[in-house]
């Protein structure tokens, strides 16, 4: 089926770096894997229906993304990112470590798109890729993406991270 | 001499201006010291975020397979669905409760014919410099059909 194998070439390319994305989106890797598995099954399904899907990239981020801030706004309540357990990689050690959990919460204080966008940015996407990713007026890209990196300073400074 | 605002700095900054723009933006900068120092600032600012954010590390992602495709049974349920039915429970345990309370209020809901408008109108006329409990109070009631009844 070359439908099914152009699908898991997608699968296969694709999955790790949204998952990325998600988890810091939502926080928690299993409502990550869940996202993605809705995602994945709704570009199946217009494989299968033989809907075309212009730029899939595109599409996936999209798609990732809604679901994430539909996921976020059901919850009622901004992303607990900090209630994710942390564990100590290797090589790792405990500043690093604390430096990272400030920095999960002050992501977690944004708006769900003040944070995609974010995400986005710091994964080098072009103003109109964060655009088409996040629905947002191209025009509107620097205003927002601005404001979002001054927000994200202040909390970083409000939980007394140095930055510079 | 208008400075430039900070969204344009940073589409500078991100190499996203078209050149016309940018060369204006250029020739700016090479005359005021204060949106360089805050291209500089937002320089730092915009790398220290991406590098922090790059670095925010989760466990390395585990692909599933692609099983669920060919068994739909594996797939997760749609949530928009999962979210449609629970509404639907509450909703109506909602209403049931409702019921239960209006329950003892029926025979008021069936029968209203039983509901009674009042309308009062009060004149007092009483003497400041005696006690009220000698002072003598009449009630005039007056129903629907005009009949008047006085109470003492």
């Amino acid at each position: 089926m070359a439908g099914l194998k152009t699908f898991e070439e997608i699968y296969a390319e694709n999955y790790t770096k949204l998952y990325h994305v998600a988890i810091r989106m939502v926080g928690d890797k299993d409502n990550a894997s869940d996202i993605l598995q809705e995602v994945f099954v709704s570009l199946y399904e217009r494989f299968n229906e033989g809907t075309a899907v212009l730029y899939i990239n595109t599409w996936l981020y999209r798609a990732t993304l809604n679901k994430c801030c539909d996921y976020i706004n059901r919850q009622k309540r901004y992303l607990p990112l900090e209630t994710i357990p942390e564990r100590l990689a290797e090589n790792e050690n405990l500043e690093n470590l604390e430096k990272k959990t400030v920095v999960r919460q002050a992501l977690a204080k944004l708006k769900p798109k003040e944070r995609a966008m974010l995400l986005l940015y710091s994964e080098g996407f072009s103003y109109k890729e964060i655009a088409e990713s996040t629905d947002i007026r191209f025009s509107s890209v620097g205003k927002t993406l601005s404001r979002a990196l001054e927000k994200m300073e202040n909390q970083l400074k409000a939980q007394q991270y140095d930055m510079y | 001499m208008t400075c430039i605002k900070d969204p344009i700095l940073l589409h500078y900054l991100d190499g996203e201006l078209r050149p016309g723009k940018r060369l204006r933006v250029e020739k700016h900068l090479k005359e005021c010291t204060d949106c360089t120092e805050r291209l500089e600032l937002m320089r730092l600012r915009s790398s220290r975020i991406k590098d922090l954010l790059k670095d925010l590390s989760f466990e390395k992602a585990v692909r599933p397979s692609l099983a669920w495709l060919s068994n739909p049974k594996d797939r997760l349920p749609d949530k928009s669905l999962r979210t449609w039915k629970k509404k639907l429970i509450y909703g109506v345990a909602a209403c049931a409760l409702l019921l239960v309370c209006l329950y003892p209020f029926r025979h008021i809901l069936v029968n209203p014919q039983h509901q009674m408008i009042h309308l009062q109108a009060m004149i007092l006329e009483v003497d400041a410099n005696r006690p009220f409990t000698d002072q003598e109070t009449v009630i005039t009631v007056i129903d629907s059909d005009g009949n008047v009844t006085y109470m003492d």
